[in-house]
């Protein structure tokens, strides 16, 4: 039975038996994070294998200071959105990315511009935001519609003018 | 007495503030692993369950407005969803997030089970 003085003030008395009980979470717990652990790796090298072995060679201090700039920046853009400049970046890019992609030619039509830049809003509506495609200029995430609407309006603009 | 009851206290309800004190701890370990936080920034990394892992960071802006991002990853047999605060949106990881994902999680098992194990050995 608990001495009264236990009860009362649990966090200044902890009896043998509570410290060895709290061992025993702590062990648990250090076992669970394990297998936590284990299980994610095996999910993420079974359904992403052919990048294991860039996995085993990549600077893992380069890789996770990447993945730690993720939540600052894309807050800050989203910061941004309402910010005209910052609606046009992101469908250049895309539509410089679309052209990279079919390769550069003197044949680029306005035809081709705007099948383009329909792709370009298609793919920034699908894309996400690694930080890696937000430092080099690449498409996107916007996911506002009218705020992607807005781009487009804003780029006829300006291609027209 | 109503009031005994109260002060009682239930064993359950002990293992279960250990249990969250430590994930609060974990928190903070996963929350180290990516570098220097920012000044003014707070940033914790942790796996919720064997499904589920949470990246959460909260800070002021240079407006002094309070902002916070919380990322969800939710490891099914499938591949990796991943998830943010505000958005209805659900998406697989690209390879280099997957790579990114992968590295945090093993450096998070190491150092989480090193802080267990330093704790466990403490008299």
């Amino acid at each position: 039975m608990k001495n009264i003085l236990e009860t009362l003030f649990p966090p200044l008395i902890s009896s043998p038996a509570e410290r060895l009980s709290e061992k025993a979470i702590m062990a648990a717990q250090r076992y669970g994070v394990y297998q936590q652990v284990e299980y994610g790796v095996d999910i993420i090298d079974k359904t992403q294998p052919q990048k294991q072995a860039d996995t085993e060679a990549r600077p893992t201090v380069q890789a996770v200071d990447i993945a730690a700039q993720h939540a600052e920046e894309h807050a800050k853009f989203m910061s941004q959105v309402r910010d005209q400049e910052v609606y046009l970046a992101p469908i250049s890019a895309a539509i410089r990315e679309v052209k990279g992609a079919h390769g550069e030619s003197p044949e680029w039509t306005a035809d081709d511009e705007r099948h383009a830049r329909e792709a370009a809003v298609q793919k920034a509506r699908q894309s996400g935001t690694p930080p890696t495609e937000l430092k080099s200029g690449q498409i996107i995430y916007l996911d506002k519609d009218e705020a992607l609407q807005n781009a487009y309006k804003i780029h006829d603009e300006k291609v027209q003018a | 007495m109503s009031i005994l009851p109260k002060i009682i206290r239930d064993e359950a309800t002990r293992q279960q503030e250990i249990k969250s004190e430590l994930l609060r701890r974990e928190a903070e370990i996963g929350g180290k692993l990516f570098g220097p936080v920012p000044k003014g920034h707070h940033r914790q990394f942790f796996c919720l369950d064997k499904h589920t892992w949470i990246w959460h960071e909260e800070w002021n802006d240079a407006q002094g407005i309070h902002r916070a991002v919380t990322t969800r990853y939710d490891i099914r047999p499938s591949g990796v969803i991943k998830s943010q605060d505000g958005q209805n949106t659900f998406r697989r990881l690209s390879q280099e997030e997957a790579t990114n994902l992968r590295n945090a999680m093993v450096m998070y098992g190491q150092h989480v089970d090193a802080y267990y194990v330093q704790q466990l050995q403490a008299a």
